[in-house]
């Protein structure tokens, strides 16, 4: 075994095993043995879902499903030239995920904020 | 001498390559047998829910090892990754470290908020205490 096909191997193992890990994570959020609990709200004492946390984690998800099938299908489809980078992302991608984070900070600002007033009062 | 160094290359790979995956293979073979907890990879320390942005860096690395590992596969060598997809890992990861820093600075003010009360109450029991002393001591 030449040395480039080492590295080839070593590259597909780690493939196989970064899916099976992602399997297991994935496994695990989904039978409930990680917990998820309150990813959605503001804090323990408030279990109601917050609209920064929804709109942050739909819009991450969009932006990696899109990145992800953008890769795939640059990369993937039949006469594309062999891959030599990770494809850009988009601009409005780019622009969607800041935009998302930013309504988040600002409402876990705003929440803290009220939250310091009432403390204070 | 050049067949030496192809060698000792040859040996040093076949190292490493038992190294990486033996302890990739352990750590996966951990986490079935449920030596390694991964119940509250998401959770904060200081908290008992789950972390959004922990979540997020969890998929992300997936997402783009994935890719990554999947797309040097096919080229048969390690491919760029470019500035865009840093900077849509800064953003997340910046996103994280300002969102801990609004916390903490709440946290810290509301900390202190609290020990100033917990202070003054301490203070006017003492008053009173003292108060009381001294008309104990005007009446005797």
């Amino acid at each position: 075994m030449s040395l480039p096909e080492l590295a080839s191997l070593v590259e597909k193992a780690l493939l196989y095993w970064l899916v099976a890990m992602a399997a297991v994570v994935v496994w695990r959020c989904v039978s409930g043995r990680i917990n998820l609990a309150g990813m959605l709200t503001h804090s323990d004492a408030d279990p109601r879902p917050t609209p920064e946390r929804v709109q942050l984690l739909v819009g991450f998800l969009f932006a990696t499903v899109a990145y992800a099938q953008l890769a795939l299908a640059a990369t993937q489809a039949p006469g594309s030239p062999t891959p030599t980078a990770l494809p850009d992302v988009p601009n409005e991608l780019l622009v969607l995920f800041a935009g998302s984070h930013s309504i988040y900070l600002a409402g876990k600002f705003g929440r803290m904020r009220s939250a310091g007033r009432g403390l204070s009062s | 001498m050049n067949a030496q160094w192809t060698s000792l290359a040859y040996f040093i790979a076949i190292v490493l390559t038992i190294i990486v995956l033996g302890a990739a293979f352990l750590v996966f073979w951990l986490i079935l047998r449920g030596r390694i907890d991964l119940s509250q990879v998401l959770t904060e320390p200081d908290s008992t829910k789950a972390s959004l942005s922990r979540f997020q860096f969890l998929l992300f690395t997936f997402v783009i090892a994935g890719l990554f590992l999947l797309l040097s596969v096919e080229a048969g060598a390690f491919v760029n990754i470019p500035n865009s997809v840093l900077g849509l890992l800064g953003i997340s990861a910046g996103s994280y470290a300002v969102s801990k820093g609004i916390q903490a600075s709440n946290t810290g003010s509301g900390a202190a908020q609290r020990s100033a009360a917990m202070h003054a109450a301490a203070a006017q029991e003492h008053a009173a205490a003292a108060q009381a002393a001294a008309d104990k001591s005007k009446g005797v």
